[in-house]
This record gives structure tokens, sequence and C-alpha cells, in this order.
């Protein structure tokens, strides 16, 4: 489209027939072009004389305003004049400002690569530029990081109702947490012995510790989300199409970049949470097929091991801090090259489809990025730390459970909330009660010419491999394939239909918005399923104890909100006194009970909620005659104290105990707020 | 040009040069008799007053300096080792002053995890940095020669660790003593310039303080 710096004009000469002194690479570097005097008609040179230029640094950048002499130098013809008298002193006074003034603005212009004093003071103040050639365009030739943008943008690209600043907010989280994750290692090392007690330091007894690792977390968290909201936009407004399908490919691979780096952090802290999670993912890798080849190998290089132990952690740790961070700077410097040089951000569609010329050519205009584009930017970047550091500091703090224990998995372990789709299309809640239904039918209809066929012998039933499907080829071949091929797809449906490629989503795109409709539909109904709210029940004694002294904090299936450990723990350990309770005195709440009587009652109004169930028939959630009792005990004199609950009821099958415990040990100075 | 120079009286560069607007520039290397100070348009920019676009753009670079430096402090604060009690900078507790401290005639007794010589002069006791202070070896007592020898570059250092000879710049730098009874009152202390302290009553608790260094004195 040649949009950006393709345009530079060629000069080899100034219009006195001067040879310019241009750089090698064609932009012209120096400063203004000085008409030849209206005395003499003569000089009216460049300012830049490739010839008397004193370094390569002059000749290349071309950034100062006069290759000014030595400031002794080129006074000393006014130094003998201020000896001649006060006349000559004064103009020695004057030329002195003068060289002082060149100095200086060349100073200003070297640091600013391009811009001299008058120059930054109008970039501060909002005016158009002093100079011609815009110095402005200077910065972005002569400076690393300025040339990494575009000069100018068109204006309509950057309305913030059209990208919601998704994509540089994913960048800015990417800065983020490679900032807050090289502070957190200096006091993490990833050893099986140390890393859960390092994470356990860094929270309690390192100045601002807390603070940085839920920093760290949080933009975790944040940059899932705001990079699948990039992608989602990307995708409503059509810009994956042509020219810019390659650069939607590698935002496709930077998505899964994104979950990668998410996922190789979760196993560092070494809790429970951390280890059983990375085992059900590494797991999951187990069964790629073909899963004797594929599977294994790929499983065990991930562990380093059959289980994952300090060669698993080492492994992740270096994925997490190097290897991965590596290639997904490699990518975002590809894909940005291609949106920031070759392509450029879109337009909105109905601005650059409209009929009207004049509003296709407002919508082109351009906004140079310095200053008006450059400050935007500085200011989000701040309000998103602000809020970022505000949310960190009250509201969320990273979860830690107990440190890991190889030999017990907790109740209601899940993974990581942007992996529930996956632990939700295992649950196969679709599919698989499909094939049963359809294997009943096959054998109810076989019955009546006289075969007798025992149930799930048809052959579809092992046909279906329900893991390898929908843990393996589902969400890890076909699900990526369908976004890798957004834009081929697009184009093929185009052709198809012989629709004109068009990104106005409501008026031209209909079937992409139903296509979106019907994932976001789809992608929530198996994220549900894979919390633990769905088709996993313990049994009914154990979910009360879950409910109110849960094994481990409870991670919400959300991203950005705290664990919960449940009321009991977060009443905190002054205002839990110690004695037994007999719940049943507490069914009844009175408006005189303390906080802590409220939870004793609300546990024996879910016991008899239980007991209610069973007498109505429910086998399966109910309990029968179920009492219970609430113990707690000072277990160690300066700040630990054992609380313990029991749900007894009777015994209506030889295996059942009757009997449920739950047992916890509360810390003094721990808080669960 | 002479009266268009004298003219100028403004504070700002070369006034003249508004009235030279043409001045030819001259290549670098001649200090010739033209205006190299600031255009108009320069100097017009350069006078104006502020804007409050202006203003607010200073005050918001203003806030985002004061957050880096406040981060910076904060990481700093973050990143500073921290000593804690039996840690080498925190406080040991070497126990009973009658065990801990040898006999005024006997050689002095190592603790490696205090990192000190404990000396017993006639003067009194004092606690030496095992560290030579020329460039870190540990030195060691010889009894044949009865004094504190570093095997690194030969100082050598008197029981109560005077220099003596050798490369080091000065004696050796010594650690902070308290004594205190059963209750932790202090019975006494090394002074700030680290002279021997006498030993209240073998039944004093001695404390070394190892995050309180006192460096030796320099020799002539």
């Amino acid at each position: 489209m040649g949009l950006f710096n393709r345009q530079v004009k060629k000069k080899t000469e100034n219009g006195n027939g001067k040879a310019n002194g241009n750089a090698p690479n064609g932009h012209d570097t120096n400063g203004h072009d000085v008409p030849p005097s209206p005395e003499t008609g003569e000089g009216g040179a460049e300012l830049f004389d490739v010839k008397t230029a004193e370094t390569m640094g002059d000749r290349v950048g071309g950034a100062l305003r006069d290759k000014s002499p030595h400031a002794i130098k080129a006074l000393m013809p006014w130094i003998d004049k201020a000896r001649s008298g006060p006349e000559g002193r004064a103009e020695f006074i004057d030329k002195t400002k003068e060289v002082a003034w060149v100095q200086a603005d060349n100073t200003v212009r070297a640091i600013s690569a391009g811009m001299g004093i008058a120059d930054t003071r109008a970039f501060f103040r909002g005016d158009p530029p002093i100079e011609k050639p815009n110095p402005r365009y200077k910065v972005h030739v002569n400076a690393f990081f300025a040339h990494l943008r575009p000069k100018y943008y068109e204006k309509a690209s950057t309305k913030f109702s059209h990208t919601f600043a998704l994509g540089y907010l994913s960048i800015y989280m990417f800065l983020l947490e490679t900032i807050t994750g090289v502070i957190l290692m200096v006091f993490y090392t990833p050893s099986d012995r140390r890393a859960y007690e390092d994470i356990v330091k860094i929270m309690s007894s390192i100045p601002y510790g807390q603070l940085m690792r839920d920093l760290h977390r949080v933009g975790a968290e944040l940059m899932v989300l705001i990079v699948v909201l990039h992608m989602t936009r990307v995708f409503l407004t059509g810009s994956f199409k042509p020219p810019r399908s390659f650069t939607w490919l590698t935002g496709v691979v930077l998505l899964i970049l994104t979950f990668a780096l998410s996922f190789s952090g979760y196993l560092l802290p070494w809790d429970q949470l951390a280890y059983w999670a990375v085992t059900i993912g590494t797991s999951m890798a187990k069964s790629v097929p073909p899963k004797e080849i594929v599977g294994y190998f790929s499983n065990l290089i991930m562990r380093g091991g059959d289980t994952i132990n300090q060669n698993g952690l080492l492994r992740f740790y270096l994925m997490h801090v190097f290897a991965l961070p590596a290639i997904t700077l490699v990518l975002i410097s590809v894909h940005y090259y291609r949106v920031a040089r070759s392509h450029g951000i879109s337009l909105p569609a109905a601005e650059e489809e409209d009929p009207d010329p004049a509003v296709r050519k407002a919508a082109k205009e351009r906004i140079d990025y310095l200053p008006e584009l450059f400050t935007r930017e500085l200011l989000w970047a701040a309000i998103t730390t602000f809020l970022v550091v505000v949310y960190s500091a009250y509201v969320f703090h990273a979860p830690l459970q107990e440190h890991s224990n190889p030999l017990h998995t907790p109740l209601h372990t899940t993974a990581p909330w942007y992996f529930l789709w996956i632990q939700g299309l295992l649950k196969d809640a679709f599919v698989l009660p499909a094939i049963r239904a359809l294997d009943q039918l096959i054998i109810s209809s076989v019955k009546y010419i006289g075969v007798v066929m025992p149930p799930g012998s048809t052959i579809i039933v092992p046909l279906y491999d329900s893991p390898a499907w929908m843990g393996v080829i589902l969400p890890t071949m076909i699900i990526p394939a369908l976004f890798f091929g957004v834009p081929y797809i697009n184009e093929w449906w185009e052709k198809f239909w012989g629709s004109k490629p068009s990104r106005q989503l409501l008026k031209n795109r209909k079937g992409t918005v139903v296509v979106a409709i019907l994932s976001t539909i789809f992608m929530l109904v198996i994220w549900y399923q894979g919390t633990p709210f769905y088709g996993v029940t313990a049994p009914p004694a154990v979910e009360i104890g879950q409910a109110f002294l849960p094994e481990e904090g409870v991670l919400p299936p959300v991203p950005l909100v705290p664990d919960d450990w449940g009321p009991i723990r977060r009443l905190g350990y002054e205002n839990l006194p110690d004695g037994e309770y007999d719940l049943a005195e507490y069914a009844v709440p009175k408006t005189t009970y303390t906080e802590f009587e409220r939870i004793l009652s609300a546990i024996q109004q879910e016991i008899m909620r239980r007991g209610q169930l069973w007498a109505e028939g429910d086998t399966e959630h109910g309990l029968p005659e179920p009492t219970g009792v609430f113990t707690i005990e000072q277990w160690q004199p300066n700040g630990l104290k054992r609380i313990e609950l029991q749900i007894n009821w009777t015994k209506t099958t030889p295996s059942d105990t009757g009997e449920f415990k739950r047992v916890i040990y509360l810390q003094q100075d721990t808080r669960y707020q | 040009m002479a009266e268009a120079q004298a003219t100028a009286a403004s504070a700002a560069p070369a006034k003249a040069a508004a009235a030279k607007p043409a001045a030819a520039k001259p290549a670098a290397g001649h200090g010739e008799a033209v205006n190299i100070g600031p255009s108009a348009a320069e100097l017009a920019m350069v006078q104006a007053p502020m804007t409050r676009r202006e203003f607010l753009n200073y005050a918001f670079l203003g806030s985002l300096g004061i957050f880096l430096v406040v981060f910076g402090g904060a990481f700093f604060v973050f990143a500073l080792p921290r000593f804690g009690a039996g840690e080498f900078g925190g406080v040991f507790d070497l126990g009973l002053a009658g065990d801990a401290i040898p006999g005024t005639e006997d050689a002095p007794k190592a603790n490696t995890a205090a990192r000190s010589w404990v000396s017993n002069t006639d003067q009194g006791v004092v606690a030496l940095y095992n560290v030579c202070v020329h460039l870190g070896c540990l030195y060691g007592w010889e009894p044949i020669t009865n004094r504190f020898e570093c095997p690194c570059h030969g100082s050598k250092y008197e029981k109560d660790g005077t220099y003596i000879a050798g490369p080091a710049p000065r004696s050796l730098d010594r650690f902070v003593i308290r004594f205190t009874d059963a209750n932790g009152t202090v019975l006494a202390e090394t002074n700030a310039q680290g002279d021997p302290l006498e030993v209240p009553s073998p039944n004093a608790l001695m404390i070394v303080d190892t995050g309180k260094i006192i460096q030796g004195k320099a020799h002539g």
C-alpha cells in the first residue's frame, strides 16, 4: 500500500545547484536549507557538508544542526575585538551567546535524535514543527526505538473504538511480565527443595515481594485475556483478510505461546495447585497419537522423568524464563513488523468502504506518531500500570496452597481457567452419550430379528476413543487448525458465494457473525463443563466439608478473582473460640449470633437439607439422619489451632463408614482474605 | 553588522538574527562574521509563554518520573539482602563469657559461624574479623611466634590485631562485643574505637554483632 516510509523524496541537489550532503540511505538528514545571502548572493550552503563532517555519526545520522567549530576556535576573532573596547566586548558577548546556543541546541539534538531546543518545545506544546523537513521524522530515522514505530498513522485507524488499544496492551503486558519476572528471579531458585520456601519468603519477608508476585500473576491472567480479546477484535473487524493473512497466522502462534508461557509459569511455585495442574496437562500430552511414539516421548521430554520432579521443574523454568520469551519476542517482532511497515492497522470498515470519497480521504488523514500518539501510548501504559498495581495491592493475591505432595491429589483439582475448555471436552457430554444412544438403538433394533447383543458391543463404541478424540484430536488439532485456517476458510467462503471481500461486519459478513456467536456459545458451554460444578460430585458429606472447610483454596474458574479458602479460615484465628460444638444446637439462627455462630448455623442447615433430601428419596445427594460436631482445639500454645468438622449418619450399607471427618490446622499469622 | 550586534540587548543570543534572517552560514571551521544563533521562528518558540497543554505534558512526564524513581526505590529495598540472626551480618550468641573467652595467656579462639577470632589480652577481650585487611584471605594463629599470620602475602598481626608487618594497610577489623546478663540488660559493650573490652563476669552472656565492624587503625 506504500503507506509508510517508501515515499521519502530523494534530493540530490538543492536549489542552488550545489550537491546535497545526503546520507547514503537517501534520507535528507540535516537541518534547514539556508537560502543564499541577499547581499552577496553567495553562501546558501547546506549546513551539513560531507567533506567536513567530523565523525561517522555525523555522516550517517546528520542530526546536528551545525557542524559548529570548537567554541574557542569560533570565538577567536572576537576575542581580539573584545580587547579593543566596549563595542568589541558587546560583540564578543553576543557571539559567545550564539556559540552557546549552538552547543546547547546540538546537545538537545543529539539526545532527542533530531529535534533542537525549539523543536522539542514545539513537541511538548503540540505545535507544528519549526523546521523543514519535519525534525520529528528525523527521530524515527536516527533512533532505534523510534525507528521501530511508524512515522505516522492513518487517522481512522487510531480510533479507540476500533482497536481498543488491545494490540498495544498485549505488548505492554508482555513487558510487565518480563520486568516483574526478572525481579522475582532475584529470589527464586528452581529446585524442588527450595522453590516453595522461596515463594513463601518472597510473600512474607521481602519488602514489596508480595506486590511483585501479585503483579506478575495479575499480569499473566490479564495477558491471556487481552490477547484473546485482541484476536476476537481482529476477527470481528475482518483484519485477517489479505494482505493480513500471514499476520493472523503469527498471531495465532503468539496466542499458543501465551498459553504456554502461562502454563510453564504455573508450575514454578511448586505447591499442590501447581504440581497437579501441570501433571494433568502433561498427561494430556501423553495421549497424543500415536501414543507410543509421539505421546510417550513428548511427555517424557517435557517432564524430564516419569513424574514431574526436579528435572521437570528445571525444564519448565528454562522454558518459562528464557526459551518461550525469546521465541515470543521474535514472533512479536515479525507480527509487529508487518503491522507497522507492511499493511498498517486496518481502518474501520464502514469508513474505508464508504461510497463517499471525502469520507475515505478523511479516514486516511495522517497523524504523526510524535507527539500525539506517543503520549497517548504513554497514557495507556500509565493507566494500566495504575489499575494493575491497585488491583494487586488491594483485591487480588496470587494463590499459594500447601507444598506439593506427589502422594495425594486434593479434591477439586482443576486446570487453570484458560484450559478449562479442554477439561470440559474431556467430560464429553455430547458425543459419548450420542454414541451410547446410537449403540443402544442398534442393539434394540437387532433384538427384533432375534440377535442378542450386550450393551456396548456394537462396533461404534470401541471405534470412538473418547480421550483421544476429545482430549487430544479436537483441542490440539482440529480447533487450532480452524484458528489457523480462518483467513483461508474465509477466502474460500467468499469465492464460494461470489461475494466481494468486505470487512463490514453487520452488512456484508453475516456468516462471520453467526460463526462468532456459535463458537462463543460452544466455548462457554465446554468451559462451564470444565468447572468442578459440572459432572464431578463427591459424596454429600465430603461436599459439605469442602464448602466450609475446603482442603485447599478453591480457585474460581474465571481469571483475576482471588481464591476462596472457606468461611472458617476467612473468619480468622482470633475469631474462632475453642470448644466442641454440637451443630444441632445451631439449627435456627438467632440475631444475637456472632459471625462464628452464624457459620455453624449455616453448616447445620446444610446438614439438615441433606437429611431432608434423603427423606424425600434422593439417595445420591442426601444423607440418612445426619448430625454434625464442630471442634476447635488449641494445638500449639503459640498459635496453632486444630479445627475439625465431623459428620455422622446412619449406615445403610456394610461398607459405609457412617462418619466423615475434615481436619485443618490454622496458624495464627496466616491471613486468608 | 557591528551596529546590529551592539543593539542586541536581550538575554537571548543574537537578537540580531531577526535583522539578518538570511544570513549565510559558513561551513564548519570558519569563524567568520556570520550569525549562527537561533532563527526567528526558533527564537519565537523558545521565548513563548507556557500553554496549558505544555504544562500538563510536563506534569505528566514529571509524574512518570516520580513513578520510576519510586519503583527504583522499591526495587532497591526489594533486592537488598537481609541478614537474619545467626547469619553473618547479624548477631551471634556465643554463650557464657567463661566458656567462650580464652585465658589472657592462651591462644585466641576461632568461631567460624561468626567469622571471628576471640582474643583475650591484659586490656580486655576483642573479637577480630577473621579476614585479613589486605586482600581478604583468612589469616591464622601461629602458636610458634605467638601472633596472627596471613598465608597469602605474609601480613602479621599481634594477638589483639595490631599490625606488625606486611602489605596490610591497617590493623585487623573488630566486631562489637556485648555482654548481657540473663535478663538481657547490657553490662558492657565495645566502644566506637573498638578498644578491648573488660569481661564483667564469667557468667555474663557474650554476643558478637557481626553487623557492626570497626575498622582497624591505619599504621604510619
